[in-house]
């Protein structure tokens, strides 16, 4: 309530207030809503990558240093998160390289610089906000190292690469025997969504021919398929929460699944193509009859919450890569409808404050649960990977 | 066996198409439901008053009664009918029943079917409930105008078309899931040929055509010369299709133009 009488929330707040509540009680087409028929057109979907793209920008121009901070509508600008600045490099890196825009490619550079700068010696880099001082934490140090591969691979810069296989040694080092991280995981606990920290690993492997990088991904690969994963494509141990690890968020669940999809594609493994696949189409089928994805899924996929934009993003991602490993146009159907859905999300109000114009929220309407009142950067960072990778696959359809 | 159709509208092009098809194919329904609309109602009286007409003149009456089906677009309903058709259709129009229901799934309407013995629906009326389907007298009837099970659900004539696969019609028993009936006909159209101006006429004459195996259908089921096939693969869920985005309705039509 306190956040309605500051203006620029307040206008925030009472726009979501009018088109969530309005837009549930409607379907008339003159009312704006995600479950009306909008759609939008390429250029228009350009638009909204463009401005994602400023907004990632802005928030970089917003820190002291060279890292991505989020917006909160009444505590402001965060300091850099350390994990999210290394995977909103290769985001950054490839729009820049889209619109042929040197100044955008030079700062995911200096992103990349800045973390280098700050890895633990023991080759990990902290968790959650640089101010807040935390040691090193296996996910956040897999995101990480996701940046300084996407930099090595641009310009072939040697430091990148050194600092990438220290902290894939760091990773390998402090695995468990049975293939799951526990220490210095998230709150002490071993979690699914580590599925995200093995691709680094694998291009690591790929890139250095380090055996171990390999076996330790796969190990970790196959803990999450054989023991963690339910026969409906759920998975356990799935939450960033003890409490709610019952029902895990989307955004969460969006992580696991990509993980082992991107593995899957990268090894050429039908089993782990399979398992990711299992669980996209539940949530493939859910989105098609409901038209939107809740913020949680229980084990018989109930969902519950506002919507997370950050996980519908992921999906929308892990939809359009099945599209192009199975040429199923129905997975890009779905992901074209989903984007619809986020650019409505973003495309909030005229002469909108630079502090959140182009942001996606951390839920919507914005006073959902997670992160609620806020701008996380990894819900514009997704959200651009998502349309930047239906881009490319419309191009692929046309060419087709 | 009866026979009958429901539809929305006694002036719609499909019910139009498919009565002449099963009238083509010597088949005369013994009954039609009409759903009951503020619009449709003036129609209702339309049709009791031609066959009241036709009672009273015979066969010169029939195609008066045809006559008042026939729009525009469809052309004239009136088939070219044998002899002995057209001695059934005039027996057909002297003791026709033409119901005006409320709705398909109408506890009224309900009563009514199931008192109307062992029957064959055709049905152009909307989705059906399971109150309705578990009516154990009836086989209610849906025309698919694609290949099951491989298009399930919406805009699968686009579909198919995107994928680049024959276009088909399906005749298959109504069940709780949606186009996952047992199957009872299948035969693929022919669009060779066929100039495309846009998707949407496109889908009107793959309706159009898929209606016309209406007739060919149902007498081939009442001759016993075909029986219903369980459809497979019921619990995937990428053979049930979504509505189009307009994104790749436009990528569809760019590929047909090359």
């Amino acid at each position: 309530m306190f956040s309605l009488l500051i203006p620029k929330a307040g206008k925030i707040v009472r726009k979501d207030i009018v088109r969530y509540c309005l837009g549930q009680r409607t379907t008339h087409p003159l009312t704006i809503n995600p479950w009306s028929e909008n759609t939008y057109s390429p250029e228009e979907r350009d638009l909204a990558m463009g401005k994602a793209a400023a907004w990632l920008l802005h928030s970089q121009d917003s820190m002291k240093d060279a890292g991505f901070g989020s917006y909160h509508l009444i505590n402001k600008w965060s300091s850099s998160y350390v994990e999210t600045t290394g995977y909103i490099i290769p985001t950054l890196l490839d729009y820049g390289i889209l619109i042929n825009n040197v100044e955008v490619v030079s700062k995911a550079i200096r992103s990349a610089e800045w973390l280098k700068s700050i890895q633990k010696l023991s080759g990990g880099w902290q968790g959650e906000c640089i101010d807040d001082n935390r040691p090193e934490i296996v996910f956040n140090t897999g995101q990480v190292v996701r940046g300084l591969i996407s930099i090595f691979k641009y310009n072939g810069d040697r430091g990148m690469l050194d600092s990438a296989i220290k902290a894939c040694n760091w990773l390998c080092e402090i695995q468990e025997e049975e293939g799951y991280w526990r220490k210095h995981a998230f709150r002490n606990v071993e979690r699914v969504y580590d599925s995200y920290v093995d691709l680094p690993l694998l291009q690591m492997f790929e890139i250095t021919g380090n055996e171990i990088y390999r076996q330790r991904a796969l190990k970790n690969l196959y803990w999450i398929i054989e023991k963690k994963q339910h026969q409906n494509g759920w998975f356990d141990d799935c939450d960033n929460t003890i409490k709610h690890n019952d029902m895990p968020i989307l955004h969460t669940i969006g992580y696991t699944i990509d993980g082992l999809l991107d593995c899957g594609i990268l090894l050429n493994d039908n089993m782990l193509i399979e398992a990711a696949r299992k669980s996209a189409d539940k949530l493939f089928e859910i989105f098609n009859s409901k038209k939107y994805l809740k913020g949680r899924y229980d084990r018989d996929w109930n969902g519950s919450e506002f919507i997370i934009p950050t996980g519908c993003a992921q999906i929308a991602i892990v939809w359009l890569k099945l599209y192009r490993k199975t040429g199923n146009a129905q997975y890009l159907n779905a992901s074209l409808k989903m984007n619809d859905l986020l650019i409505f999300i973003q495309d909030r109000i005229k002469n909108e404050h630079p502090d959140t114009k182009g942001a996606i929220p951390g839920s919507y309407p914005v006073w959902g649960k997670y992160e609620p009142f806020s701008f996380p950067n990894w819900a514009t960072k997704f959200f651009m990977d998502s349309l930047y990778l239906e881009k490319k696959c419309m191009e692929e359809a046309l060419s087709k | 066996m009866k026979t009958g159709l429901t539809t929305f509208n006694l002036k719609s092009r499909e019910f139009q198409i498919q009565l002449n098809s099963m009238l083509k194919a010597d088949i005369i329904p013994d009954f039609i439901l009409v759903h009951y609309g503020g619009t449709f109602s003036k129609l209702i009286r339309l049709a009791r008053f031609a066959l009241k007409t036709v009672r009273q003149y015979r066969l010169k009456s029939i195609s008066f009664l045809l006559k008042k089906f026939t729009t525009k677009q469809s052309g004239n309903i009136l088939p070219e009918m044998s002899d002995e058709g057209y001695s059934r259709l005039r027996s057909f129009l002297k003791s026709a029943s033409i119901y005006n229901v409320r709705g398909i799934n109408d506890r009224s309407t309900i009563r009514k079917i199931s008192r109307l013995g062992e029957s064959v629906i055709v049905c152009n009326s909307g989705i059906l409930k399971s109150n309705v389907l578990i009516l154990n007298n009836v086989i209610f009837l849906n025309i698919h105008s694609s290949k099951l099970p491989q298009y399930r659900g919406m805009n699968n004539v686009e579909w198919a078309l995107y994928e680049s696969n024959d276009i088909y019609v399906t005749v298959h028993r109504i069940s709780r899931g949606m186009d996952e009936g047992d199957i009872l006909f299948q035969k693929k159209i022919d669009i060779s040929g066929l100039k495309l101006i846009s998707l949407e006429d496109f889908r009107q004459y793959v309706f159009s055509k898929s209606y016309e195996f209406t007739g060919e259908a149902i007498s081939a089921f009442l001759d016993n010369k075909i029986s219903f096939v369980p459809q497979t693969e019921k619990d995937n869920p990428l053979m049930q299709y979504y509505s189009m985005h307009p994104i790749l309705k436009n990528v569809l039509l760019k590929k047909l133009d090359r």
